[in-house]
């Protein structure tokens, strides 16, 4: 089971609390979405296929860390709640279309910009492609580890595991990319 | 082939995704969740909570033992009370009738030979030549089959068992579908029964009994059982019956008629009576003449139920021997 430090039950608070903390959610709501909507939302695509299905999936856990805030014991650990749920959410829809990714897969519908070569677009095709193949928790441990930059301890904690399982996750991520992206380098 | 290093895997994983733009009303869908989340966060928790309750309700009553569960220990047959009362001798015991109440007045019948008394059922395996006297009632058999279990009202209280056709069969007595044996003993005055349902012998004593045995079994009551007509002697052109009535298992018992009536059919004299079985009723036959042709007839109807005879209509009429047919004589199955 994935604990986020700092998450347990309080007890119930009079309405006057209760419309305390729900401005304090609100309020929280739009922090969290102005400085971290939209790294989420990347790192949803990391883990998923489909851009449209991310923001799915990342308003969803802002929707529930809001309805939850109340019962969050530290607020200053709400983006970590945030990832996790996140992840959570990533492997339940990833669950969910399992047969469908395992036959039908379909590139990242990546929105290149102009401005971008088709070097780029090749390159970035293979990277989501390359990722795409590892097994979900190597896929997690690589992206949590350098894509979202958190630590070996942190991206324990969002995949529920232990550290060891972590680094090993990434060795062997890290290897298996370096094989399938030997060609771009 | 060279290890992909942390830094350029870092550099491509945030080119690669780089291109992702978030869509420009996140904010508002996320904020139409929100409201739609308290807008449903009551409800929800309503209808849970209902959903728990049922659920603990329905552990409650799938979990409580439900009372067809519960041993039932089968009760037994049920025994039709009946309020029949046989005469009782006197000096002896009282006779169980079918509703187990002992014999309560003691009834006697004019006529000599007539059922004017009731001896009690001695009954004994077939193996066994006990005595049996009117002075010691025994109102079970020496050896009552395993099968019957003691009625509720206690071991003195008889029962029927259940007959298993209605009316009952041919020379059927104990309503088991067979014919049962009627004899006569050595001593020329004590009436045998061998009931084919156990095989056990009811022996009842009479004042008489007429040689060769002239008997017949009718239903009269439709009950199941079939009663018993013997006649007991005859004298003087008139032939003397006694009507015997299946009460319990194994078990018959005389029945007593109303004060001035007797079982008997023919004419003497002046005075003639006769008997005739109807549909739940016997009919009993008394005329009276001054030339000893024409009779003056009394006609009394005797219903037959589960408290015994009683006396339900009188007509009277006038019968001219021989040219009418004649009401004296014993109508009743195969005696005629």
């Amino acid at each position: 089971m994935t604990v986020v430090e700092g998450w347990r039950p309080v007890p119930a608070r009079s309405d006057a609390a209760r419309s305390d903390v729900a401005r304090d959610a609100d309020a929280a709501l739009t922090a969290l979405y102005s400085e971290h909507y939209r790294s989420l939302v990347r790192l949803a695509a990391l883990l998923l296929d489909d851009v449209g299905l991310c923001e799915e999936v990342v308003q969803d856990a802002y929707i529930r860390v809001h309805g939850a805030w109340g019962r969050l014991q530290d607020r200053d650990k709400a983006l970590a709640y945030l990832r996790q749920t996140v992840v959570n959410l990533a492997r339940s829809t990833l669950r969910r279309r399992l047969v469908a990714l395992k036959h039908a897969p379909k590139p990242m519908p990546d929105a290149a910009s102009a401005e971008e070569g088709a070097y780029s677009l090749v390159e970035r095709a293979a990277v989501i492609q390359a990722l795409r193949e590892l097994p979900r928790r190597q896929r997690e441990a690589v992206v949590l580890r350098y894509y979202a930059d958190m630590s070996e301890a942190d991206a324990a904690a969002v995949m529920g595991c232990s550290v060891g399982s972590v680094k090993a996750y990434t060795s062997r991520g890290l290897s298996a990319l370096s094989g399938k992206l030997e060609g771009l380098r | 082939m060279s290890a992909l290093e942390p830094d350029e895997l870092a550099r491509l994983l945030s080119e690669a995704v780089e291109p992702v733009r978030p869509s420009p009303d996140a904010y508002r869908r996320i904020q139409a969740g929100v409201a739609r989340r308290r807008r449903w966060r009551l409800p929800a928790y309503t209808a849970g909570g209902m959903v728990m309750a049922a659920l603990i309700a329905l552990a409650v009553v799938a979990i409580r033992p439900s009372p067809s569960n519960q041993v039932v220990e089968p009760a037994a047959p049920p025994v039709m009370p009946t309020n029949y009362t046989a005469p009782a001798v006197p000096g002896t015991a009282p006779v169980p009738g079918r509703s187990g109440q002992g014999g309560g007045t003691a009834g006697t019948s004019g006529g000599a030979g007539s059922a004017s008394h009731a001896p009690t059922t001695t009954v004994t395996p077939r193996s066994s030549v006990a005595a049996s006297t009117p002075t010691t009632p025994t109102a079970s058999p020496s050896q009552p089959p395993a099968s019957v279990s003691p009625p509720p009202g206690g071991l003195d209280s008889p029962q029927l068992p259940t007959p298993t056709a209605k009316p009952a069969g041919v020379n059927d007595i104990d309503g088991d579908g067979r014919p049962d044996t009627v004899g006569v003993a050595a001593d020329g005055t004590t009436l045998q029964i061998e009931f084919s349902r156990d095989n056990q012998v009811a022996k009842i004593p009479l004042p008489a009994i007429s040689a060769p045995l002239n008997s017949a079994v009718v239903d009269i009551d439709g009950d199941g059982f079939g009663e018993l007509l013997v006649q007991t002697r005859a004298s003087n052109g008139v032939k003397s019956y006694a009507l015997l009535r299946y009460v319990s298992l194994d078990q018959v018992v005389v029945m007593a008629l109303p004060d001035g009536l007797a079982l008997s059919a023919g004419v003497r004299g002046n005075v003639a009576t006769g008997l005739r079985c109807g549909d739940h009723v016997l009919q009993i036959a008394s005329g009276t003449s001054t030339d000893g042709s024409q009779f003056t007839v009394t006609t009394t109807t005797l219903d037959l139920t589960v408290d015994g005879l009683s006396s339900a209509d009188t007509a009277s009429s006038t019968v001219r021997l021989p040219t009418d047919t004649s009401p004296f004589v014993a109508s009743c199955g195969a005696l005629s």
